[in-house]
């Protein structure tokens, strides 16, 4: 950890620069009680965000304790935590969000298979000659990435940009390319690209 | 929208092909959910970001996680003060352990017994030289000085 004074602690997010993570870690009361005050309001948005649209934000609360006692579930405070590798906001933010996801699923009710339609258990058939595997090596794992999030998650490529901290223009190069090999590869009219490193792409 | 419905259609083949989403948490501890948390931060690079890239790519799970967690990066809400309340209660003030009140008592007798014999050497000391300076005054030898002139 830096020196609360120095350089690299101005440059923190508020959280960090509010936060004395040594002494929190030393499991100090006072630096626990202003790390819950600062860090509950993070939290708690993540959580609401996943679950209100579940219709279960009268459950936030709840699922935002079951954050903060994770959080000292272990010998110490924030004992999983390096702020070397992530930002403190945002490995709370994937902590809350984790957590919010877990109690949507086991609040699920699993349906009892005699209630299920039949039409609903029945598997889709798919011909043999549409199941097929993309090879490994064929795409790289940044363009695997880009047409799942395009297609599977449909986002538009400025949002699929901004999710990976790149150029618009870096998606539609990638898309493009990934397109290439997969129709080369396939049988398709179009001739393979090389495969190109993640920085390329 | 990018790309046209013969790539769409492209991909969903290989798409359906990769496998159904686990159910099953798509995190396993906080080394991942760290992982993760850099990922998102864009602090990763190499096979480190490739490894995760990868993961992201075939568990949409953990791609959901990822989504939904980058669009809450930045969010705040209003924290109710009775959550604040418990969640600082995890936590409680640390008392002093027992090895620490004995020491402190043990330091407080050791410096009570130490004034106490300073004191009553000091008193000593001081009616031994009274003592003396009384013999001398009236004229009379310590014992010891008797007896060397006695023998």
């Amino acid at each position: 950890m830096g020196d609360p004074q120095g350089p690299s602690q101005q440059g923190a997010p508020p959280l960090e620069r509010a936060v004395d993570l040594a002494r929190l870690q030393a499991g100090d009361k006072w630096a626990w009680d202003r790390f819950v005050r600062r860090a509950g309001p993070i939290i708690y948005a993540a959580v609401l965000r996943r679950l209100a649209p579940a219709g279960a934000a009268a459950e936030a609360e709840d699922v935002a304790q079951e954050v903060f006692a994770r959080l000292c579930r272990r010998d110490r405070p924030l004992a999983g935590y390096d702020p070397e590798r992530a930002s403190l906001s945002t490995f709370l933010t994937v902590l809350a969000t984790s957590a919010a996801i877990d109690h949507l699923r086991r609040k699920r009710p699993a349906d009892p298979i005699e209630s299920v339609p039949e039409h609903r258990l029945s598997v889709p058939a798919i011909e043999p000659a549409d199941r097929i595997r993309i090879p490994d090596g064929l795409l790289t794992a940044r363009q695997k990435l880009v047409l799942t999030l395009l297609y599977d998650r449909e986002m538009e490529v400025a949002e699929a940009a901004s999710f990976l901290r790149v150029d618009p223009q870096t998606i539609r190069s990638t898309h493009h390319k990934a397109m290439l090999r997969l129709r080369a590869h396939f049988g398709g009219d179009a001739p393979a690209a090389p495969l190109v490193s993640q920085d390329e792409a | 929208m990018i790309g046209s419905d013969n790539d769409k259609q492209l991909w969903r083949r290989f798409a359906d092909a990769q496998g159904s989403a686990p159910t099953s948490s798509p995190l396993e501890g906080e080394a991942d959910e760290l992982l993760l948390a850099a990922w998102i931060d864009g602090r990763l690079e190499g096979a480190e970001r490739e490894a995760v890239e990868a993961r992201l790519a075939g568990d949409p799970a953990l791609l959901d996680l990822a989504v939904s967690a980058a669009r809450s990066r930045n969010l705040s809400a209003p924290w109710p003060k009775r959550a604040e309340t418990r969640a600082a209660a995890l936590i409680v003030p640390a008392r002093p352990s027992w090895r620490l009140v004995a020491a402190a008592a043990a330091a407080v007798v050791v410096v009570a017994l130490g004034g106490f014999e300073m004191g009553r050497a000091g008193s000593e000391l001081l009616s031994a030289d009274a003592g003396t300076d009384l013999a001398a005054e009236l004229g009379l030898l310590p014992e010891t000085d008797l007896m060397e002139t006695l023998l």
